[in-house]
């Protein structure tokens, strides 16, 4: 299932906020969109998701052209967490994953037996059964990042794009949901996140894309991308490439 | 609202039991009973309510009478003689009952609204609505139309509400506090309206009736206003509770919903305009009532959560009950005169508007 990308852009006030991006992002992996901020990493998100629509470019999932199919069934395969999505009104995190089956509901039907079953799974994968029942608003934020995961999970999608999910959380619950992310790419969904944290990206991403103005500076392996002449001239920032004592992975420093 | 205690359902224990227990479903079918039952109650007893001497079951006769009566089967003297008959029949009966579809569409109007917009002090009458419906129809009965009543109203709602949602939004980003502001002067313009049109076209008193468009009345409710509001809350509000999913998609906000397949823009004028329509038809047979699309629903999310499948048809039930009664405390309270029903539902409104206030105040941010 894997994501391509192909010439998008899309402008607002006259500025480009995509400016003819192309990238793919690999079935079954983790995906690291990178970039300073205003690079247009959530936009290309949204584009992705089916909420804004770019002037120009295709998106295709696994050979399927995203922009032939009906909003509803878009929403079947691809499920998108915002960087901070609060609720309007009061909802426990079971409501709140229900609300993800919203793609898959019969016109005018009620609940079905398979919403029940997919809430339930989507609740168990993301290790939220004991906050089932809690109200949103009293959970912690990485408490509350898995249960908006869990919303996403309960649409049952392919494609799972995240904007920003580390935001806001502790090192513990940090690593936490890298580990789930990894146990949902090992079943073959297909993970795309914004990440600020570039370590992060460096020891948990597959595949990486470094958005710059909305433009594709670089994609590739972490190798890749992350060595300082390519980072350098994007963040704008002196940066030194280490070797972490333990996995090997890059580390990297900035001055 | 504190939801009950973690239970400690592990996920694998959560797989096994039954779904609808792992996912935490509240019941809803014993509220919807009780309420339910709470309403025929009230309905019934409401209309025993006044001078006459009247048992709850001869409003029940009284019924059976006059069905009998439609079926042909009638056999001709009312039980209760043609008096005490025609007080239930022709005079109480059809007032209760548009109190109750009145009080039923308001609280489905406010409680989509308050979803649609993510506005939790969203309602007919704040956003001004009502107001705008109210103008509507005084000025098609001032030009001797008034078979035209509904549609004016319904044009009125509409008309207002596109002028509040605008104002709001050409003040900034649409937040609760500017769509309230921009409610508030969408709504003193069309009440100045309604009164001046009244005020000139009045021969006599026109204050008593300038009142009843303002505050509401449903003094003069009789079997066709029960037919136009009872008949628009079943169909409009029916329908309404049908997308109930799509209305708990907009939960976390418009770019949520679009990324769980709803067409934002055109979901939300439909629904909207569902609503002016609802609110058209009420204002019609009532004049403008505030409050009960506010008090309602947020009473209601706190029994049973904030899914409208579950919120809409117990809004109504209880908006409907709510009405009953407020209109029967008006119209006996100070019997011989009768009080307009808006004075009595914003002596009860305002401190939940004034509650809900002061419950976000630490979210200022998100009034402001």
């Amino acid at each position: 299932m894997s994501l391509r990308v192909d010439g998008v852009r899309w402008t607002v006030a006259q500025r480009a906020v995509l400016d003819g991006v192309t990238a793919t992002a690999p079935g079954g992996r983790l995906t690291g969109l990178l970039g300073p901020n205003g690079a247009g990493k959530s936009s290309l998100l949204r584009a992705v998701a089916g909420v804004l629509a770019p002037e120009a470019g295709t998106f295709t999932l696994d050979a399927v052209d995203l922009a032939g199919l009906p909003r509803r069934e878009r929403a079947r395969r691809i499920a998108l967490v915002e960087q901070e999505a609060a609720a309007s009104v009061p909802l426990t995190v079971a409501e709140a994953v229900l609300i993800g089956r919203t793609p898959h509901a019969s016109r005018w039907g009620g609940h079905t037996t398979a919403d029940d079953a997919a809430v339930a799974s989507a609740i168990a994968e993301a290790g939220v059964g004991d906050l089932a029942q809690r109200s949103l608003g009293t959970l912690s934020g990485g408490e509350r990042q898995r249960a908006h995961l869990a919303r996403a999970l309960a649409q049952d999608p392919q494609l799972l794009l995240l904007d920003e999910p580390t935001n806001h959380l502790d090192v513990h619950a940090r690593i936490e949901l890298l580990d789930l992310l990894g146990r949902l790419t090992d079943r073959g969904v297909t993970v795309v996140a914004a990440l600020h944290d570039l370590n992060l990206a460096a020891s948990a991403c597959d595949h990486l894309i470094l958005l710059d103005r909305g433009r594709v500076a670089a994609e590739g392996t972490v190798d890749e991308v992350l060595r300082p002449e390519v980072l350098e001239p994007v963040y704008r920032v002196r940066c030194h490439l280490l070797s972490h004592p333990v996995t090997g992975r890059p580390v990297l420093t900035f001055s | 609202m504190t939801a009950p205690p973690p239970t400690g359902v592990r996920p694998a224990d959560a797989l096994g039991a039954r779904p609808s227990d792992a996912v935490g479903r509240r019941r809803t079918g014993p509220w919807l009973a009780v309420a339910t039952a709470a309403l025929l109650v009230s309905v019934t007893l409401a209309v025993t309510v006044g001078p006459a001497d009247l048992a709850p079951l001869d409003v029940w006769r009284s019924v059976a009478d006059h069905v009998a009566a439609l079926g042909g089967t009638s056999s001709g003297e009312p039980a209760l003689g043609v008096l005490r008959d025609g007080i239930v029949w022709d005079l109480r009966l059809p007032r209760v009952l548009t109190a109750a579809a009145v009080g039923a569409g308001l609280a489905i109007a406010g409680a989509v609204m308050q979803g649609l917009t993510r506005n939790p002090l969203a309602d007919p009458y704040l956003l001004g609505l009502s107001s705008g419906a109210s103008l509507g129809a005084v000025a098609v009965l001032v030009l001797g139309v008034g078979v035209l009543l509904p549609v004016a109203a319904f044009v009125g709602a509409v008309l207002a509400m596109g002028a509040a949602l605008g104002l709001a939004g050409s003040l900034g980003r649409i937040t609760p506090a500017r769509t309230v502001l921009a409610g508030l002067a969408v709504a003193q313009l069309c009440s100045a309206g309604t009164s001046f049109v009244i005020f000139w076209s009045a021969t006599g008193d026109s204050y008593r009736e300038i009142l009843s468009w303002l505050m509401g009345s449903l003094a003069g409710a009789r079997w066709p206003a029960v037919a136009i509001s009872l008949g628009a809350v079943l169909v409009l509000g029916t329908g309404l509770a049908l997308q109930g999913r799509t209305l708990d998609a907009f939960a976390f906000g418009d770019t949520a919903a679009a990324a769980l397949g709803v067409d934002v823009q055109r979901t939300r004028w439909v629904m909207l305009t569902v609503v002016a329509l609802l609110t058209g038809a009420l204002v019609a047979v009532s004049g403008s009532i505030g409050f009960v699309g506010l008090i309602l629903p947020h009473g209601v999310r706190l029994l049973v959560g904030s899914s409208h499948r579950r919120l809409l048809p117990l809004s109504a039930l209880t908006g409907a009950t709510f009405l009953v009664w407020a209109d029967t405390a008006a119209r006996t309270v100070f019997e011989p005169r009768e009080l307009p029903v808006g004075i009595v539902t914003a002596f009860l409104g305002a401190p939940v508007f004034a509650l809900l206030l002061w419950q976000r105040r630490s979210a200022a941010g998100d009034l402001a």
